[in-house]
């Protein structure tokens, strides 16, 4: 680089101040210690729902309760097998932070969308899936009317559980909107910002 | 000691030699994306510790530097788009300067420091990140391959920003 008096004035300037405090640093050193234990929180999953529906099948005896469990083992069973081909295939490159700042920006905008989507996806197929588990029901239970069936115990609770599963995926779609438009901003800013040599090249070619 | 990390042919390197060689830069980037010093604090973690991370994937394909910056500015890419958009503080980004300096030639670069931090917050988010980038010691090549631009980009980019620099550093005396 050729040497600019004003960039290298200016450079020192914005150089000058470079310490950091020590206690931001060990924080750096624990975070980085800790990010070792992240498999606690799967491991915990999977021994609590796991052994709880394990659990629940053996001592009720009840096939319902057995079709859960292994149900419930199989999807657990996948996920692991999934995160772990996915680890071992591409190690820590599932995101590509070392990308340039517009592909980083195109893939962030790309999940996001991709992200809602599921979302929307998901809740129809959930919504799907419970009707006909519902309905199933209710043509083999041994239920009375109904309203006997719609305001028995499992189905009140698996009414509260959809809510709750409704709004935790109302809320995080809507965050998702949120960052996909802050994505879009920073993209036009930082990416797309026309200069004088794309205006003049642009001139030019009409 | 967090262990250390051996780039491809060279000699392996602990973790705080890293630290010290990218964390001012990386804790100055920080003051650019957040306002509070919690969340310049906590962005510099977070940058920190994504940086460190990801060495290990670093093929050569792009200088060390280049790397390190690329993931810089996606984690805090990362960070503001999951936040209210805002202008740094940057009076409150600057620490205390080196050691080497006596204590007026340190007051007279802090203050010009905050000034010229000030100023560039103060510049559009495009030509923010080309200024800031040169700052600190990137060429024009190795600017264009972290943001992802051309070169020529870059540099009428820096020419634009550098005439508004001058203005707003004239007009702050």
């Amino acid at each position: 680089m050729t040497s600019d008096p004003e960039l290298d004035a200016w450079r020192a300037d914005w150089q000058s101040a470079d310490q950091i405090p020590p206690e931001l640093r060990r924080r750096v050193e624990q975070h980085i210690r800790a990010g070792r234990h992240t498999w606690w929180p799967p491991i915990t999953v999977t021994v609590v729902i796991g052994g709880g529906t394990l659990a629940w099948a053996v001592t009720s005896g009840e096939h319902v309760a057995a079709q859960t469990a292994v149900a419930t083992w199989l999807f657990i069973a996948v996920t692991w097998a999934t995160t772990l081909v996915l680890l071992r295939r591409f190690g820590g490159r599932l995101r590509p932070d070392a990308a340039t700042t517009a592909s980083f920006l195109d893939f962030a905008i790309r999940v996001c969308r991709a992200t809602r989507a599921g979302i929307v996806a998901g809740a129809v197929l959930y919504a799907l899936f419970v009707s006909y588990m519902l309905f199933w029901r209710f043509q083999t239970g041994p239920f009375g009317t109904a309203g006997e069936y719609l305001f028995s115990g499992r189905v009140v609770a698996m009414v509260i559980v959809t809510v709750l599963l409704g709004l935790a995926g109302w809320r995080r779609y809507g965050r998702l909107g949120m960052e996909l438009e802050g994505l879009l901003a920073m993209q036009r800013q930082i990416v797309d910002m026309p200069t004088v040599s794309d205006d003049r090249s642009r001139r030019a070619n009409r | 000691m967090v262990d250390r990390w051996t780039p491809p042919g060279g000699p392996p390197r602990p973790f705080d030699a890293i630290f010290d060689e990218y964390g001012p830069a990386l804790r100055r980037l920080a003051a650019r994306f957040a306002r509070a010093r919690g969340d310049q604090d906590d962005l510099f973690q977070d940058v920190m510790v994504a940086v460190w991370r990801a060495l290990p994937t670093h093929r050569g394909e792009c200088s060390e530097r280049t790397f390190v910056f690329r993931i810089a500015e996606n984690r805090a890419i990362s960070y503001l788009s999951r936040r209210p958009p805002a202008t740094a503080d940057v009076s409150e980004a600057l620490e205390v300067p080196a050691p080497t300096k006596t204590p007026e030639q340190m007051a007279v670069h802090n203050q010009r420091g905050e000034r010229l931090a000030a100023a560039v917050a103060q510049l559009p988010p495009g030509h923010r990140e080309v200024v800031a980038l040169t700052l600190e010691g990137l060429s024009y090549q190795d600017t264009a391959d972290v943001l992802g631009i051309t070169e020529s980009n870059v540099g009428a980019r820096l020419t634009r920003a550098r005439a508004q620099l001058r203005q707003l550093l004239a007009e702050d005396r």
